[in-house]
């Protein structure tokens, strides 16, 4: 569980972003490149957790921080920046994917391999079943396992409930549990 | 106290650390007194490790992200001037982007860079 240590880090690194698209507002191509080592990952882990395809999700987080650098003087700071940003990124793969929907983009194939190593076969095994979850529930997932958001942060970002948000994560949990029993 | 039903709905963010005070308190004197819920945030962890370590195991992005970002953001270099030292100096330029021609002017101050002038398009300056 989360100690106090961490949940001061956390707000500690939101402090830094702030203070860094601050700086990328006022054009410090310094300060975006920070900001950028900070957060591509993290947005191509979260576009690649929806989008389930490498490319494409490297194609979200190139457009995501191309408008980091474009919109950072917008940024209103009600939000954490990570948060901020990943809306950013969700609106974008959702477009890409209902693109893909209606054809207009060809998907490639993108899990690796199976290993045979078993820490790698868990891990593939975790994946597998993570990706059967329908898209809404993977999201809550990511977002609450993986980058640490609170429901209340889900349901702002997501603009749903946070009924819904409780709802989605019970039922996505309860398929995870199945599955990896 | 509150119902099993509602504790295991906030037990991945209890997990997690994630409740407002009150809340994690309500949910831990409950799971204090009732086995099934511990066992549901034992669960919780397991699918939480799980998780993680899926994620984790993504692949990173490829070196060259940084390359095509910075060639959309912030454009090719059309010119620059670069006079002073590492200590002090004074660093003018000119790109290219898709909106636009920016004009920046850097001073450096003992390694660090201060922004003086950056013209984006439309002639907006900071």
């Amino acid at each position: 569980m989360l100690t106090q240590n961490q949940r001061e880090t956390g707000e500690a690194d939101d402090r830094t972003d702030r203070a860094l698209v601050a700086r990328t507002a006022n054009g410090d191509e310094s300060a975006f490149r920070l900001l950028y080592e900070r957060l591509a990952e993290r947005v191509f882990r979260y576009a690649f957790s929806l989008l389930h395809n490498r490319h494409l999700a490297e194609e979200v987080a190139q457009e995501t921080m191309v408008v980091v650098w474009r919109q950072a003087g917008k940024f209103e700071g009600r939000s954490k920046v990570s948060t901020w940003v990943f809306g950013i990124a969700r609106f974008r793969a959702l477009d890409l994917l209902r693109k893909e929907q209606r054809g207009a983009r060809v998907p490639e194939p993108t899990l690796a391999e199976p290993d045979p190593a078993p820490a790698i076969h868990d891990r593939e095994r975790a994946l597998g079943a993570i990706k059967t979850l329908p898209e809404e529930q993977r999201e809550v997932v990511f977002l609450t396992f993986y980058e640490g958001l609170s429901y209340s942060e889900i349901s702002g970002m997501l603009g749903i409930p946070e009924g819904t948000v409780k709802s989605r994560m019970y039922y996505a949990r309860r398929a995870l549990a199945e599955a990896l029993t | 106290m509150r119902r099993c039903e509602e504790v295991r709905e906030l037990i991945p963010w209890y997990v997690e650390g994630n409740l407002a005070t009150e809340e994690g308190a309500d949910v831990a004197t409950h799971i204090g007194e009732c086995a099934a819920c511990l066992r549901d945030v034992a669960a919780a962890l397991r699918v939480r490790a799980s998780v993680h370590a899926a994620f984790s195991a993504l692949p990173l992005v490829s070196e060259e992200l940084w390359e095509r970002v910075s060639r959309q953001a912030l454009g090719r270099r059309l010119a620059q001037l670069d006079v002073g030292s590492f200590i002090v100096g004074l660093r003018l330029g000119a790109w290219l982007t898709r909106r636009g021609s920016p004009v920046r002017a850097d001073l450096r101050l003992f390694g660090r860079e201060v922004h003086l002038i950056n013209r984006r398009k439309g002639g907006g300056s900071s």
